[in-house]
C-alpha cells in the first residue's frame, strides 16, 4: 500500500472554464480530468488539456472502467486510458466502484454492486488486473445509490474497505456520495467514516446534489451543502490531510463561485489542522 | 459469479424497459418503495440519452419542436442501447435512423449536418503544409505530386438550406423555414486549428477535392478539369485550387508514388 503525494485543493476540469483558467491562472493546487473526455482524436479537448497540464498537476478520473461488470475487462479501453496517462502524467487516476453495464452495452450510469462476497472477489481480481496492466495502483470511488440489494452481506464501508484492502488500492472518498447514500439508506454517515481504511484514502470529492424529499439524487449540479461541509470536517479530524476537490458537472456556475466552494474546504482544513496533527 | 452476472442482466434489462424481474432483487420498503427507486436509475438513462442528443442535435431539436424531438429521442433510445464507452458518440446513427422514420430532406440533412460538426470538433490535429512548403517543390515534380488531407475533413451533399437555417438558429436564435433547391450542392466541413470551419463547392472544385481524396495526382487532377475550364486556364484553376486548400490548412503533406 502507498500513498501519492499530498495535492491539496483542486477541481474539476470543465470545458465552460478552459480560458478562464488559462487567463487568470486562479489559485488551485490541481485538477481532476474526465478521462472519457480525453479519449479522442484531437481538437479543443486535447488543446486545452495540455496547456492547462503545462500550469497545473492533474489526476484521472473515469467513468467507464465498469469495475464491477461481469463482461470482460475492455482492454482496448485500458491502452487509450494508458496513452493519456502517458500524455500528461496525473498524479492519479480513479474510477467508480460500480458497473455502468453488461453485454457490451453501456447504461452511462453508475449501477451499485451488491454487497457481497462473490462481488468482493470479482471486483478485487479485476481491480488487480486493471492495475497490473497500466503498471499502478488506483483509486476506486465510493458512488451514490439508491437501492438496497435483499441479499448483500455486509454495509457499503465494509464492502469497500474489504474490496481496497484485498486489491491493495486506494480510495477516492466522496463525501457527498456517503451523505446521499445515508439519506437514501438510514444509516450513520460518520459510521462509514469510520469504517473506512484510513491510509488509503488519497482524495476526496465534495459535491451538491438534488433533495426530492423521501431520498435524494446525487446531480453534482449545486453547491455543496452545509451538512456535507459538516461530515467533510468529521472526514479530515478521522483522516488527516486528503486532497480535496469540488466536482460540478451540470449547471456550471463562472469559475469563481466554485473558486469559492474550493476556498472554503481550505478554510475548513485550515481550521481542524489548528487543532489536529496530522503528522 | 453466476449470481452478479443474472442480477446485472435483470437490472439491465429493467431500465432497457424489458424485464422487471430485478424488482424481487430490492429491498421494498416504505416511504420509498423498490419500484420507485428502482425508477431513478431507468428515469436517470432515458434522460442522460436525451440530453446527450440535445446537446448533439440542437437544431434539428428547434426544427422538429419538443415533442417531436423527444419521441425521436425515446424511439432511438429503444432501438439503439448504447454500445459506447463516452456518451459522446451516442447519437452517431441519429440521422440514420431519422431516414427509416422520415422522408423530410430538411431533418434528415440537418442531423447529418450536426453530427459531422461533433466529429470535425475532437478529430485527429495534423501539422499542414505552407505555400513556402510548396514553394519548395521543384516545378517538374507538380505533376506527379499526391495530396494527404487534413483528418478532420468531412463531406455531405445538401439539398435543403440546412447550412442557412443552422447559422441563424446559432447566430440569432431565429429557424427560416426549410427550402428544398433543385439540385444537392456539395459541402466540406474541416477544422482549421480550433476553429470548425464550412463551405460548398463549385462543381470543379469538387471534381478536384474528390481526385486528391482518391488519391488522384496532381496531372490527373489537370486532364480532369477540362470538363469546366478552358485549357488555357486548367494549370492556373487547379493551382489556386491548390493554394486555397494550404490557405485553409487542408493539405498536410505532398508524397510521391
Amino acid at each position: 500500500m502507498k500513498k501519492s503525494t499530498y495535492l491539496g485543493f483542486g477541481l474539476g476540469l470543465r470545458p465552460d472554464h478552459y480560458e478562464t483558467i488559462l487567463e487568470q491562472k486562479p489559485p488551485l493546487d490541481w485538477f481532476e480530468i474526465l478521462t472519457e473526455n480525453y479519449l479522442v482524436a484531437g481538437g479543443k479537448p486535447l488543446y486545452y488539456l495540455d496547456r492547462i497540464r503545462e500550469q497545473y498537476p492533474l489526476v484521472m478520473h473515469g467513468v467507464s472502467l465498469s469495475i464491477g461488470s461481469c463482461d470482460p475487462i475492455d482492454k482496448h479501453y485500458l491502452q487509450e486510458v494508458k496513452n493519456l496517462i502517458q500524455r500528461i502524467e496525473p498524479a492519479w487516476i480513479s474510477d467508480h466502484l460500480c458497473w455502468t453495464g453488461i453485454n457490451q452495452l453501456n447504461m452511462h450510469d453508475l449501477l451499485p454492486l451488491p454487497y457481497t462476497m462473490e462481488a468482493v472477489r470479482h471486483v478485487v481480481a479485476r481491480i488487480q488486473q486493471v492495475q497490473d496492466f497500466l503498471g499502478r495502483q488506483i483509486l476506486i470511488e465510493n458512488v451514490s445509490s439508491y437501492l438496497t440489494y435483499l441479499h448483500a452481506e455486509m454495509e457499503e464501508w465494509e464492502f469497500v474497505t474489504e474490496i481496497a484492502t484485498r486489491a491493495d488500492c486506494l480510495i477516492l472518498l466522496d463525501v457527498n456520495n456517503i451523505y446521499v447514500s445515508s439519506y437514501n439508506h438510514a444509516f450513520d454517515p460518520k459510521e462509514y467514516l469510520r469504517g473506512m481504511p484510513k491510509d488509503r484514502v488519497q482524495q476526496i470529492h465534495l459535491a451538491g446534489h438534488s433533495n426530492q424529499g423521501h431520498y435524494i439524487i446525487d446531480t453534482h449540479d449545486a453547491p455543496v451543502i452545509q451538512p456535507v461541509w459538516d461530515l467533510y470536517a468529521i472526514a479530515l479530524q478521522h483522516f488527516g490531510a486528503v486532497s480535496t476537490m469540488i466536482e460540478r458537472d451540470d449547471n456550471i456556475p463562472p469559475l469563481a463561485e466554485l473558486l469559492a466552494e474550493v476556498d472554503h474546504a481550505r478554510a475548513i482544513a485550515k481550521q481542524i489542522t489548528e487543532v489536529v496533527d496530522f503528522a | 459469479m453466476r449470481e452478479l452476472q443474472g442480477l446485472q442482466n435483470d437490472f439491465q434489462n429493467y431500465l432497457l424497459d424489458k424485464t422487471t424481474a430485478i424488482q424481487t432483487a430490492v429491498v421494498d420498503v416504505e416511504p420509498v418503495p423498490a419500484a420507485i427507486r428502482l425508477n431513478v436509475y431507468k428515469d436517470g438513462y432515458y434522460l442522460r440519452l436525451l440530453e446527450a442528443l440535445q446537446q448533439d442535435y440542437e437544431v434539428l431539436h428547434a426544427l422538429l419542436g419538443d415533442d417531436e424531438f423527444d419521441q425521436l429521442a425515446r424511439d432511438y433510445i429503444r432501438a439503439h442501447p448504447s454500445t459506447f464507452r463516452s456518451i459522446r458518440w451516442y447519437g452517431k446513427e441519429l440521422s440514420g435512423f431519422l431516414r427509416q422514420k422520415t422522408d423530410q430532406s430538411c431533418l434528415i440533412e440537418m442531423a447529418q449536418f450536426e453530427w459531422l460538426l461533433t466529429e470535425t470538433f475532437d478529430a485527429a490535429d495534423s501539422e499542414t503544409m505552407t505555400i513556402e512548403d510548396m514553394a519548395c517543390i521543384p516545378p517538374k515534380k507538380w505533376p506527379l505530386m499526391r495530396f494527404v488531407l487534413h483528418p478532420s475533413l468531412r463531406q455531405l451533399n445538401l439539398s435543403t438550406n440546412t447550412v442557412p437555417m443552422w447559422q441563424s438558429y446559432k447566430e440569432k436564435g431565429i429557424l427560416p423555414a426549410p427550402e428544398q433547391t433543385d439540385a444537392y450542392a456539395p459541402w466540406i466541413i474541416w477544422r482549421r486549428e480550433l476553429n470548425i470551419l464550412f463551405c460548398s463547392l463549385a462543381p470543379a472544385e469538387h471534381y478536384m477535392l474528390q481526385t486528391l481524396l482518391a488519391g488522384g495526382s496532381f496531372k490527373m487532377l489537370c486532364e480532369g478539369l477540362s470538363e469546366w475550364v478552358s485549357e488555357d486556364n486548367i494549370a492556373m484553376e487547379a493551382a489556386l485550387f491548390l493554394k486555397r486548400l494550404i490557405f485553409d490548412q487542408l493539405i498536410v503533406r505532398v508524397v510521391y508514388k
